[in-house]
């Protein structure tokens, strides 16, 4: 029993030595220890092959493993970048804040807040925008900042005005005139300041003027050279109204009631209508001369019923 | 005493005139959603069903009257309707981004369209 025990005890020292620890020993040696920059390269690889959506997971990654690395900033702001790519533009916007929230002075912080201001653009907001760059205005030091601060409010009034907000051909060119010598040379000023005073001379309807002209039922819309709406306007009106005294005069009161109330409605909607026609002729007059320069494409989205038109130039 | 058909007369354009107050009375302080379902629902479902859709607008003219009232209220939505359906098939055509829906082509016109010189949608921060 003794020798049986023995002989079992020197087998297991030879299977130890023969199979497990070099097993072990071999295990060790092919075991990879991943750095914070093979991390940070890998994810860098992925976003320039453009694959956000992964090089997303691994900016997150390289953010849990290693928290205090020095590069952790710039991989939060890479993150808030694929999700601008992935057009994910309300989470890039939310990381672009937390960056800016922390109040440090890099060019990380100085790219989160035109990164954001772009997300809101994209998000259709153009007012919080506008606001993001505009406090960045106060915190910015260098002349090269605020002349593409400057740019790019512009940038945010032409594309107001294309929306037919008022005074934005005025905003924009009050912010192009504010970037220094040196940036109007970069960026090109002149050729927008241009652009914005033949915007600007373009005949434009008054919608006050519409509006009061609307008084008498069409004269509205003629004056935003609307014909056959005044025409229509015009003729439905009168017979409704000539319906309505006809009635009373017929001693007919509930059926000059019913009438009436008709008639307020379309009496107002014609007036609506006017001041609303001189704004619509005032949008495409101002879309007309800067799509000469700039290529506008109109875009549709039917899920959420909304209309827009995206506004590409270079600058 | 007056004659018995004059008085009649008198007592029906009295509940003639009553009825018509009541209707305003609702139409004007009437939430929107009710205004959307059964006045254009009713348009939609009795009327237009039989009528057919010809409106060569998009939304159409009805579907256009409940999306103003939802939006704006029923005074403002009724205003526009109205503005609306002046408008439908003339100058627009011809002002307007034409679309293919359902293979018909058709002139896009929403509210959003008609309401963006003073109206502005709140957006998501």
């Amino acid at each position: 029993m003794k020798f049986l025990k023995a002989h079992l005890f020197i087998l297991f020292i030879i299977f130890w030595f023969l199979i497990i620890l070099p097993y072990n020993c071999c295990a060790q040696a092919n075991q990879m220890i991943i750095t914070p920059d093979m991390q940070f390269e890998y994810a860098e690889k992925l976003f320039a092959e453009k694959d956000y959506e992964t090089a997303m997971v691994e900016y997150k990654r390289f953010i849990h493993f290693f928290p205090d690395s020095i590069i952790r900033d710039q991989a939060r702001f890479k993150v808030g970048v694929s999700l601008f790519n992935l057009n994910k533009f309300n989470e890039a916007a939310k990381i672009f804040n937390e960056i800016i929230m922390e109040d440090k002075e890099n060019e990380i912080t100085k790219e989160s807040f035109f990164f954001q201001s772009r997300a809101f653009m994209e998000m259709g907001n153009t007012g919080y925008a506008q606001i993001v760059l505009q406090n960045y205005l106060k915190l910015a030091k260098d002349m090269e900042t605020k002349d593409r601060i400057y740019f790019n409010l512009a940038k945010i009034h032409l594309t107001q005005a294309r929306n037919g907000k008022s005074d934005s051909l005025s905003l924009a060119r009050n912010s192009l005139t504010k970037i220094s010598r040196s940036g109007a040379d970069i960026y090109n000023t002149d050729q927008y300041l241009d652009l914005v005073g033949k915007a600007e001379q373009e005949s434009k309807k008054n919608p006050k003027l519409a509006g009061a002209l609307a008084i008498i039922p069409g004269a509205g819309f003629l004056y935003c050279e609307r014909y056959r709406d005044a025409f229509t306007t015009f003729l439905l009106n009168t017979g409704l109204l000539y319906a309505a005294y006809t009635a009373f005069e017929n001693e007919n009161k509930a059926l000059a009631g019913v009438i009436g109330f008709v008639e307020t409605g379309f009496y107002s909607g014609n007036i609506y209508g006017s001041i609303s026609s001189a704004h619509k002729y005032n949008r495409a007059q101002t879309i007309k001369i800067l799509s000469k320069e700039f290529s506008i494409i109109p875009g549709l989205d039917l899920k959420k019923n909304q209309y827009g038109l995206s506004f590409n130039y270079c600058f | 005493m007056l004659p018995r058909n004059d008085k009649t007369h008198k007592d029906n354009n009295r509940k003639s005139i009553f009825f018509i107050v009541l209707f305003l009375f609702f139409f004007f302080l009437m939430p929107s959603a009710w205004a959307e379902n059964v006045l254009v629902k009713f348009y939609q479902e009795h009327i237009s069903a039989v009528d057919g859709n010809r409106c060569p607008m998009y939304p159409s003219c009805s579907v256009y009257a409940s999306r103003a009232i939802e939006k704006h209220g029923s005074v403002l939505g009724w205003v526009m309707a109205c503005d609306r359906l002046v408008r439908c098939g003339r100058d627009e055509v011809y002002q307007s981004r034409p679309i293919i829906i359902k293979g018909r082509k058709s002139v896009y016109d929403p509210v959003s369209a008609n309401d963006f010189w003073w109206f502005e949608k709140e957006k998501k921060q």
